[in-house]
């Protein structure tokens, strides 16, 4: 019983950001290594992102200041006639479109998701991966700070990824192989070549193989898992998505919702 | 959200900051996902009416005339209201058009939306009957106030709040968890995964 309290108050805690580090991360063990409670952290997490964002709203709506917010809303409006519509706004630089992509990505994650929830019964791994892969959106990785011959070299092959020609890819990181600073990358685009070529024992492979230090730890554990979908090793993917708990942003909210439709295929 | 900071947030929309855009995506999308489906739109309308809404705000901040008369987020919800108005009031000219895309689109089911929008409406409900104090507190948690300001503000210590606030919480999930409706869905997916 007293068990069961702490691990409700601690359930709490995490919920609410009310943990040092250390903490988060034993609970973050304990959350890949038990289902149950990865289940529980999953509702809860729904109450409350439900809660927080009805409250804003809910504020937003009683504000006092609506009105003068409406006045303002009416000048954007009146300002945008067809014409003044057609003028180019002078928009945000590329990350901000990603920004804005990347929020209708996961909107459409939603909406994807929520067609996949229609017909559970007639669900099998493969429609699942295919629901939830998308290859990297890698376009903004091939600008560097530095420009010198070997970043031009990565901006190659990252641009042939982006087109989809993946063979070359592999052939264009294949040279770059010996330079010690580039192995994660390295791996890391060959290994999304393979997945992109639909050769997933491959991919999942070089994937399990990258050091667990470097800049795309999120989407290596995103697309290993998404490999060992494809390859019905379903705990592991269900313990490499848990570990994403770890992450904010786009590859949190699909792994929770990965997750979920995972359960119909372990016990 | 202090003032201040929605002036700053203005200004790096005026520079074109990709961090004031993360920053609005990350604060009040969800909020207005919330009130396009509550106003009967999908996700998808909610994913356009933000944009929409965002592309509405830089071109209002861009004027010579602009002046921050209310808080930020209070600004970006009154355009993507009016956004999603607008959004309705065309819908309103391919009606027809829409039947008839949904007609020959068999797949297409809203059970699942309708089962969200129950829940959404059971955690409402649950915490509306939470505890005055529990409702304070947990309402802190999720405006993202520090515990010790909240603790400050209901004159508690930060130790009880933190306690008082894992109780409500059980509380909270043990009141949504016993509601027969949330039963009834729960009931329901559990007999199609069973299928």
């Amino acid at each position: 019983m007293e068990r069961k309290q702490d691990r409700n108050r601690r359930l709490a805690d995490y919920i609410y950001n009310d943990m040092n580090p250390e903490e988060v991360v034993e609970m973050e063990r304990e959350i890949s290594h038990d289902p149950e409670l990865s289940v529980s952290i999953e509702l809860n997490m729904q109450v409350k992102d439900y809660l927080q964002a009805k409250i804003q709203l809910e504020e937003m709506k009683a504000d006092p200041q609506l009105e003068n917010a409406e006045k303002l809303a009416e000048m954007a409006f009146e300002n945008a006639s067809p014409k003044e519509m057609d003028k180019p706004v002078r928009r945000p630089g590329r990350k901000l479109i990603r920004n804005i992509a990347f929020a209708s990505a996961v909107a459409a994650g939603i909406t994807i998701i929520i067609a996949i929830a229609l017909f559970p019964s007639n669900l099998d791994q493969d429609q699942l991966f295919a629901s939830y892969y998308t290859p990297f959106e890698a376009s903004d990785y091939s600008q560097r700070g530095v420009s010198n011959e070997i970043y031009r070299d990565v901006a190659v092959g990252i641009n042939y990824y982006v087109a989809g020609n993946y063979n070359q890819t592999i052939d264009q990181f294949s040279q770059l192989a010996s330079e010690p600073t580039l192995e994660s990358e390295v791996q890391f685009f060959t290994a999304l070549s393979y997945l992109g070529l639909g050769e997933y024992r491959s991919a999942q492979g070089i994937l399990q193989s990258i050091d667990g230090a470097n800049r795309y730890q999120a989407e290596t554990l995103w697309y290993l898992s998404l490999c060992c979908l494809k390859t019905g090793e379903f705990e592991e993917a269900n313990m490499l998505l848990g570990q994403l708990e770890a992450y904010d942003g786009k590859y949190k909210k699909d792994a929770q919702a990965l997750r979920k439709k995972l359960r119909r295929f372990t016990p | 959200m202090e003032k201040s900071s929605d002036q700053h947030i203005i200004d790096s929309i005026r520079k074109r900051d990709d961090v004031a855009f993360k920053y609005l995506q990350v604060t009040f999308q969800d909020s207005i996902r919330l009130m396009v489906t509550e106003m009967g739109g999908s996700q998808e309308d909610a994913k356009d009416v933000f944009s929409e809404g965002l592309i509405a705000l830089i071109r209002l901040v861009d004027r010579e005339d602009f002046e921050l008369t209310c808080k930020l987020g209070t600004l970006v919800y009154a355009l993507c209201k009016k956004t999603w108005k607008q959004h309705l009031e065309k819908q309103v000219a391919v009606n027809n058009y829409h039947v008839r895309k949904l007609e020959s689109s068999p797949e297409w089911d809203f059970t699942e939306e309708v089962d969200l929008q129950l829940y959404q409406e059971i955690f409402w409900e649950s915490f509306k009957q939470l505890e005055k104090v529990c409702q304070e507190i947990l309402e802190g948690y999720l405006k993202e106030i520090s515990p010790k300001e909240i603790a400050e503000k209901l004159g508690y210590s930060y130790g009880y709040i933190r306690k008082r606030k894992s109780m409500c919480h059980g509380f909270l999930m043990k009141m949504i968890q016993d509601h027969p409706t949330f039963r009834k869905i729960k009931q329901s997916e559990l007999a199609l995964d069973l299928e």
